[in-house]
């Protein structure tokens, strides 16, 4: 199994740690003058997302993860599996609940989305940054009150929940952020 | 920042020349090795792979011959460029510049002062206030920030403090006393150090001493041996390392151990060779000119003092 020594770490690196794979974040190289080196690292375990901080003593070594990140197409879900496709490969991966986690109330057939594999198998799974979904249920409209910027809840085709303008009507496509969980804008069908 | 590495450089000649000093050419390419346990050299090899030498970590073998040869030079100095594989960080470049000097006659404290009276000139230089000198033993370090005895401390007492302090280290198998005592220094006590201020740290345990004298003193009732070794900080940033050399060929000799003695390379014979023909009474300090540019000018990255660091060669 390939290994990365101390003098090899850099953020992005990807190592095992504790039997997880996780990612380098931050390397701080430490040594006295005449004293022995050090480096102390920071990592985030890929899988629970924890950051860590761990320091090595200058030459030990980890072994190298196999982990690669890839766009990848969603293709359908029964609840208890997410199935993916590489568009070029055409290569389907299954993942898991525990791998798609939040990520699941944005995911929509044939979005392209962010998928890292460890061993050949996701354990994170990332929807696009910007999706457009239907609204599938939300209160009456208050027609012509654009101004007051109050919201109401929205409940998308794909099960998230956003905080919406009142003048939104069940039916119409909304483009939201998926990292912050916030409506955009409308989108004209 | 080119101008300021320039005015520095210029003011640590013209400072060292007033006192009469010479300044040495020291080689950077020699045959091999030196005597620091903990710092690897950048290794040479000819075009078809033949081994040729090494670069130096510092010029203090060959300075030292010289001495040897001319005991009645009151001083000399090197400044310029030092090699040292693998050190490479936010403080460390794997080149770096050096000024050596070593001053004949000079007990410890007098080596301090000079040290001092150096960085002094140089804050004047750029005009910075004049701050404050604090001097404190390595035991009285330990001691203060975390409650214990570091010339008697075993390693599950230091492996236990350095976990109370929040080091997760990775693998503990291979770490000795004196790895430990550098990981406590460097992650705990160092950053503890007043920014504004000169922190001179003495009373190295006697294992720490590698080319320094050995001598006796009182920590907590008791007789420890240290080595006559001091290190300058200035803040946080550790700036110059000092020995009042030792003269002692044979003592030099034991230190290396019968093996590395065997194995030794030319540069180390040729040394120890010089070393019995008898080394004057001397000290010897290391001030990493770099590491007082970035002190100086408030940088704490060697990157924004180096025309071109490692990362942009």
């Amino acid at each position: 199994m390939a290994t990365h020594s101390t003098n090899e770490f850099r953020s992005g690196l990807k190592v095992m740690l504790d039997g997880d794979p996780a990612t380098i974040i931050e390397n701080e190289f430490v040594k006295p003058g005449k004293g022995q080196a050090f480096s102390r690292v920071k990592l985030k375990n890929l899988k629970t997302g924890k950051t860590i901080e761990r320091t090595f003593k200058s030459g030990d070594s980890l072994e190298a993860a196999d982990v690669h990140e890839l766009e990848m197409q969603y293709l359908f879900s029964d609840g208890e599996e997410w199935h993916f496709m590489d568009p070029e490969t055409f290569e389907q991966v299954v993942a898991t609940q525990e791998a798609v986690g939040d990520s699941a109330q944005w995911l929509k057939e044939q979005d392209m989305c962010h998928i890292t594999l460890f061993n050949g198998n996701p354990i994170q799974v990332l929807p696009p940054n910007h999706v457009e979904l239907k609204v599938v249920e939300t209160d009456p409209g208050l027609r012509g009150d654009t101004a007051t910027g109050g919201t109401k809840p929205a409940k998308l085709e794909t099960g998230a929940v956003v905080k919406v303008p009142l003048f939104i009507e069940e039916g119409e496509v909304l483009r939201c952020d998926t990292r912050t969980g916030e409506y955009l804008s409308r989108v004209k069908t | 920042m080119l101008i300021r590495r320039a005015q520095l450089k210029r003011l640590l000649r013209a400072e060292l020349d007033a006192r009469g000093w010479l300044e040495i050419d020291a080689p950077a390419l020699i045959a091999s090795g030196d005597f620091e346990p903990n710092i690897a050299l950048f290794r040479a090899h000819l075009a078809n792979g033949t081994p040729a030498g090494a670069l130096h970590s510092s010029p203090e073998l060959m300075i030292k011959r010289l001495l040897c040869a001319y005991p009645d030079l009151p001083g000399t100095y090197y400044l310029g460029p030092v090699f040292r594989a693998g050190e490479a960080g936010a403080r460390h470049n794997p080149e770096f510049t050096m000024l050596e000097w070593y001053e004949t006659g000079a007990d410890l404290q007098a080596a301090i002062a000079t040290a001092l009276a150096l960085i002094e000139s140089a804050r004047r230089q750029a005009r910075l206030p004049v701050v404050p000198v604090r001097h404190r033993g390595y035991g009285t370090l330990f001691r203060e920030q975390l409650d214990l005895d570091p010339y008697h401390a075993d390693t599950s007492v230091l492996d236990r403090a350095a976990s109370d302090h929040g080091i997760d280290m990775a693998a503990t198998q291979g770490m000795s006393r004196d790895d430990w005592l550098d990981l406590l220094m460097s992650t705990v006590i160092e950053p503890t150090f007043p920014t504004d201020t000169l922190t001179v740290v003495t009373g190295y345990p006697a294992s720490q001493a590698a080319m320094a004298r050995l001598a006796e003193t009182r920590f907590e009732g008791h007789n420890v041996r240290v080595a006559e070794r001091f290190e300058v900080y200035g803040g946080r940033l550790e700036m110059a390392n000092g020995y009042h050399e030792l003269t002692d060929a044979a003592e030099q000799s034991r230190r290396l151990g019968g093996q590395s003695l065997a194995t030794a390379d030319a540069t180390q014979r040729h040394f120890l060779d010089a070393l019995g023909h008898g080394l004057p009474d001397c000290s010897g300090v290391a001030l990493g000119v770099d590491r007082l540019l970035m002190w100086l000018s408030g940088e704490s990255d060697i990157d924004a003092v180096l025309p071109f660091s490692a990362r942009r060669v």
